[in-house]
């Protein structure tokens, strides 16, 4: 339990360092997991198979050479190769927080950075683009324990800012994109739905596999509001005075069906749809991801 | 309606402008906050902000309502107590109906309107309005809306009605009711503004007045005092409540103390309790004074075995015991007093009564709410005169009034009796009822030996057995006899028949006629002596002959008794100069007893004989009577007693009667002094009339003493005794009284505090302001909470 204290959002808030951050959700989430039918899924070593060029010589298992005089390197379950992009969204709306704890933004980095630590610890290839109306950051995939310390650089490093333009951003990273990789996106979506189901399509038509981390406030879920309030929204500065009382049930009522719709056209094309808000505890994100490994390998 | 501070409304009116204000000026200023997903509540923008103006609507309307309902509550809004629940129930309607409306328009501007609970709530605010409507019409039927006099220091024109009637001696916490209800009247008098008119009335039939001022009205009221002989207490206010409605005073009160026991409260048919009841305008107050569940011992009327009795004879003295409460034993006291010619006389201003008594004392067990008797029999040798006594319930009673009753008897020498019977004739039976009394000395004689004899006035009575025809002379001068106060008794028999059985023409002369009351018609003979004989059928047992017969009416065994002749009379035209009147009757309807006054004695006739003997042999017999004849014997010694008119004198009233008796101006004075039982009160003077003395002023029970002087002090008198239903204490329902007072009509309080919460509701009528008050209360905490929600930060 000591260490599972880690997945609450509230408890990693308290870490200011984001390589400890990823270090203490993962190894939270993977102390969980020893306890859970998802043991299996430990970075562990498998079979053995024939050296080949490019392989890496630390991974030789000499004892075999000695007794076979042959190369043989140990192949572990890492060796099914996804090569994984992490994709986050910069918009300002992903700045946003009610309760002054996690912003989505704040919640997406250390999702991610977590899972760029699982995936280094299990020595898959992975890649961070930053994106608002366009692709601001792209780090390309690497499996080497260096590209951690990268990828949270990178992520330290961006501020939410600007309006969104899913479409011509993952326009332009499916252009980047040269083999079949994981995508991994963290975004609010409050864009047009019809437009990121489009772009969600096209993905998935060039074979990649993607995973929807829908990240939204724990607010722009339950709607806490009541009395007058003036909002404005953050992307367009648009404003708009309402009664809370009066919004509340027909406002959750539509993102309900916002996130409704979304589950549902994501699996009719295959697309792995994960919805979260900012008071949900990490591990949800990090299952997901090696549910879609499994599946792959 | 009447309104403490009617200019409250007016404020208020100006008041409700504020919310206005602040609702169209002020409009609260929204939390500004940033919000990513703003498209989706732009989507709903419209109809949310409809529902945003419905609920600021809803919040102006409930601060309206707040100080509305403020500006009513102290502008003090009062209606009569009658109409106090239309008003209510109004109100409710109107709140019902308000929330409907809410509900309805909510709901139509709701994103589903749902029809059917549209046309529901539609359907629900159409009948509640109506209601509404009708309730609202209501408010206004003067009838039964009651009005309200306002509690200003205006002079009131007041009826204090005071129960004084016996019951009101009950005794509580060492307190009579009338202590009480008198306790109660000073207090109201206090009360009543200056100028007030003030009638203080009790039931006693006096006329009824405005006292001059308050003191005399205190004055008055200390004066009361138990009445014996009460009106009804509707009837007291019959006729002292004309007297507050010419008052010109607006304000008009009716007040009536009482004890509330049944007696008292039967309904008056008097126009001016009608008035009364009809006039809201004068409220009516009920007083309790009374006692919910009063004990006490009750003695009933006496039964006396005579009002004159010889020297010789004795006196029986039969008394009820009536308990109403638990079972309790208690001893029973009769005394008599000794005779004492020097009293009642004057001394020091007060009359002193005769001392000495003889007493007798039996002890009595009476059962829960039951009745128990005890007999007593008093014997002494005593001489002529008028005796008092009483027979009295000894020990403590809440109600000490009824414990006592009086009693009067004369003691007198023997009557003379003279019975005449022909040759042969039996009178054997009639002689030992006369021997038996005691109170007879009888000599019996023979028809022709009784046509001898000069002077009857040495005797009190005649009784002529089965006479034989007698000349006009014999008829005349027995009417000579009775005319003069004597007494004669006619037994008519087969010797008044002719050979042919035919009326001797003797009988049927004028003078015959005057005596027997008409002309001797003709034998009735019954057609089977055996199958269908002639019975007595006495149709009712008031005269005193059969008076003795009417605690057991329906069960005297007559039928053996049969009577097989008897004659028939033709009634003649005398009855305006000689009084007539049939005491009993055969079965078929044929007088049996007639009675006729000539002068101032009386003349009895039985159309049959009355000592037929047992074994006759000769004839047949005209009537038979068992061999123990007690039935017979009862109604004989009945029409010697009646005969020498023994007890015709009122020896025993009832407080309030009159009391009139026979004063014969040879043994008695022409004027007495009457002394009243109050030994306070002086002597009253009384003169005989046309051989009567007659006395009215009867006010309390007790000995009304009458004192004379020829040749010395001459003692007579009697004895007033309330009448047992006036203490009866049964109480009386509540619907009894609505009965008499109008449902609704009047307040009933028991305690100076409820009477003055009464006297509030009746003049200021019931207040609005508490309940207001908690309406606005209530609003308030809704506009709290609603408007909590609407600012929150």
């Amino acid at each position: 339990m000591s260490v599972e204290k880690y997945l609450k959002p509230e408890v990693i808030n308290q870490i200011k360092r984001l390589d400890l951050r990823a270090q203490f959700v993962v190894k939270g989430f993977l102390h969980g997991l020893h306890a859970s039918p998802f043991q299996g899924f430990s970075v562990e070593f498998s079979e053995h198979r024939k050296y080949t060029h490019g392989d890496d010589l630390k991974d030789i298992d000499w004892q075999v050479f000695a007794k076979t005089d042959k190369y043989y390197v140990r192949k572990f379950e890492s060796e099914t190769n996804i090569t994984g992009y992490i994709v986050m969204d910069l918009s300002s709306s992903m700045g946003y927080t009610f309760e002054q704890t996690l912003t989505k933004f704040d919640y997406s980095i250390c999702l991610a950075a977590s899972l760029a630590y699982l995936m280094t610890q299990q020595q898959d290839p992975v890649g961070m683009v930053t994106f608002n109306d366009r692709i601001r950051a792209s780090l390309p995939p690497r499996s080497k324990r260096t590209q951690l310390s990268n990828i949270l650089s990178l992520l330290s490093k961006i501020k939410p800012e600007g309006t969104t333009d899913f479409q011509h951003s993952m326009g332009q990273l499916a252009a980047m994109l040269k083999n079949r990789s994981l995508i991994m996106v963290f975004s609010d979506f409050l864009v047009d739905e019809e437009e990121t189901l489009n772009t969600l399509y096209r993905l998935r038509h060039g074979g990649h596999d993607v995973i929807l981390f829908h990240v939204l406030d724990e607010a722009e879920v339950s709607f806490p509001f009541r009395g007058l309030y003036k909002m404005t929204d953050p992307e367009t500065g648009e404003e708009l005075k309402i009664d809370g009382d009066g919004f509340r049930s027909t406002y959750q009522q539509r993102i309900e069906e916002f996130r409704d719709n979304l589950t549902k056209e994501c699996r009719k094309s295959g697309v792995d749809y994960v919805p979260l808000d900012t008071s949900m505890q990490f591990d949800r994100a990090l299952l997901e991801y090696l549910m879609t490994r499994r599946a792959r390998g | 309606m009447i309104w403490a501070n009617l200019a409250m409304l007016g404020i208020g009116g100006v008041m409700l402008s504020v919310p206005v204000l602040i609702h169209f000026l002020m409009k609260p200023k929204p939390i500004e906050v940033s919000f990513p997903a703003l498209r989706f509540l732009k989507e709903q923008q419209l109809v949310s902000r409809s529902r945003s103006r419905l609920r600021h609507f809803l919040l102006l309307l409930l601060r309206c309502l707040v100080i509305g309902l403020l500006a009513l509550a102290l502008a003090g809004p009062a209606v009569a107590s009658q109409a106090f629940g239309k008003w209510l129930t109004f109100g409710g309607f109107s709140f019902v109906s308000a929330i409907l409306g809410l509900l309805l328009g909510m709901s139509i501007i709701s994103r589903i309107p749902n029809k059917l609970l549209n046309g529901i709530l539609a359907a629900a605010l159409a009948i509640t309005l109506l209601l509404t409507g009708w309730y609202f019409i209501q408010l206004f039927d003067k009838d039964s809306s009651g009005q309200l006099t306002g509690d200003s220091g205006e002079p009131v024109s007041a009826l204090v009605v005071v129960d004084t009637s016996p019951t009101m001696q009950y005794q509580l916490e060492n307190e009579t009711r009338l202590t009480k209800a008198k306790s109660i009247a000073t207090w109201l008098v206090k009360q009543f503004p200056a100028g007030s008119q003030i009638c203080i009335a009790e039931p006693n039939g006096d006329r009824a007045f405005f006292s001059v001022d308050q003191g005399a009205a205190t004055r008055r009221i200390e004066a009361l005092e138990t009445c014996f002989d009460p009106q009804s207490i509707p009837d007291a206010i019959a006729g002292s409540f004309p007297l507050v409605e010419e008052s010109p005073l607006t304000r008009k009160e009716v007040y009536v103390i009482s004890d509330l026991t049944r007696k008292g409260w039967s309904p008056s048919e008097d126009p001016a309790v009608r008035r009364l009841i009809e006039q809201d305008n004068v409220n009516l107050f009920v007083v309790d004074v009374g006692v919910e569940n009063p004990v006490d011992f009750r003695l009933g009327a006496l039964e006396l075995s005579g009002r004159q009795i010889t020297s010789n004879g004795s006196l029986k003295v039969n008394a009820k015991v009536n308990r109403l409460g638990g079972a309790a034993e208690r001893n029973i006291r009769l005394s008599v007093e000794m005779p004492d010619n020097t009293r009642p006389v004057i001394s020091g201003g007060k009359t002193l009564f005769p001392e000495k008594s003889w007493v007798l004392t039996n002890l009595v067990d009476v059962f829960e709410n039951g009745t128990s008797s005890t007999k007593f029999q008093f014997e002494e040798s005593l001489l002529p005169g008028t005796y008092h006594g009483k027979v009295e319930i000894v020990g403590d009673d809440p109600l000490a009034i009824d414990d006592e009753q009086f009693f009067t008897f004369e003691v007198s020498s023997p009557w003379q009796a003279l019975v005449v019977r022909p040759e042969g004739t039996d009178s054997s039976f009639l002689e030992s009822v006369l021997a038996s009394s005691g109170s007879f000395e009888s000599v019996v004689t023979d028809q022709v030996s009784f046509e001898g004899i000069d002077d009857l006035t040495k005797y009190a009575v005649v009784f002529l057995i089965d006479p034989n025809p007698t000349g006009d002379e014999t008829w005349e001068r027995l009417e000579g006899f009775v005319s003069q106060g004597g007494g004669l008794a006619i037994f008519l028999g087969h010797n008044a028949a002719d050979r042919d059985g035919l009326p001797d023409p003797r009988f049927q002369t004028g003078a015959a006629s005057r005596i027997l009351s008409g002309k001797l018609a003709n034998a009735f003979r019954c057609p089977d002596r055996i199958r269908q004989p002639f019975v007595l059928s006495p149709q009712n047992y008031s005269n005193p002959i059969l008076s003795a017969f009417r605690s057991v009416s329906t069960s005297v065994p007559w039928s053996k008794y049969p009577v097989f002749t008897f004659w028939g009379l033709e009634p003649d035209d005398r009855e305006e100069e000689f009084p007539t009147s049939t005491v009993c009757v055969y079965n078929n309807a044929e007088p049996a007893i007639i009675d006729r006054r000539i002068g101032s004695g009386r003349v009895l006739v039985m159309t049959t004989p009355v000592s037929e003997p047992v074994n006759l042999r000769g004839r047949k017999s005209w009537n038979q009577r068992p061999l123990r004849p007690f039935v017979w014997f009862v109604l004989v010694r009945a029409i010697t007693r009646f005969i020498v008119q023994a007890d015709s004198d009122a020896l025993e009233v009832r407080v309030g009667d009159f009391a009139s008796f026979r004063n014969d101006l040879t043994k008695y004075p022409d004027s007495w002094n009457v002394f009243s039982p109050d030994a306070e009160k002086p002597p009253a003077k009384v003169a005989t009339v046309n051989n009567q003395v007659s006395y009215g002023n009867t006010d309390m029970p007790g000995h009304f003493r009458f004192k004379g002087v020829l040749d010395g002090p001459v003692l007579r008198g009697f004895s007033a005794n309330i009448d047992p239903k006036t203490v009866d204490l049964t109480r009386a329902t509540p619907e009894e009284l609505d009965d008499v007072l109008g449902a609704g009509r009047y307040q009933l309080a028991r305690g100076q505090e409820e009477i003055t919460r009464k006297q509030g509701q009746a003049r200021k009528g019931r207040e609005f302001y508490p309940l207001l008050m908690l309406i606005m209360f209530a609003a308030i905490v809704i506009e709290y909470l609603v408007s909590n929600r609407f600012y929150k930060n």
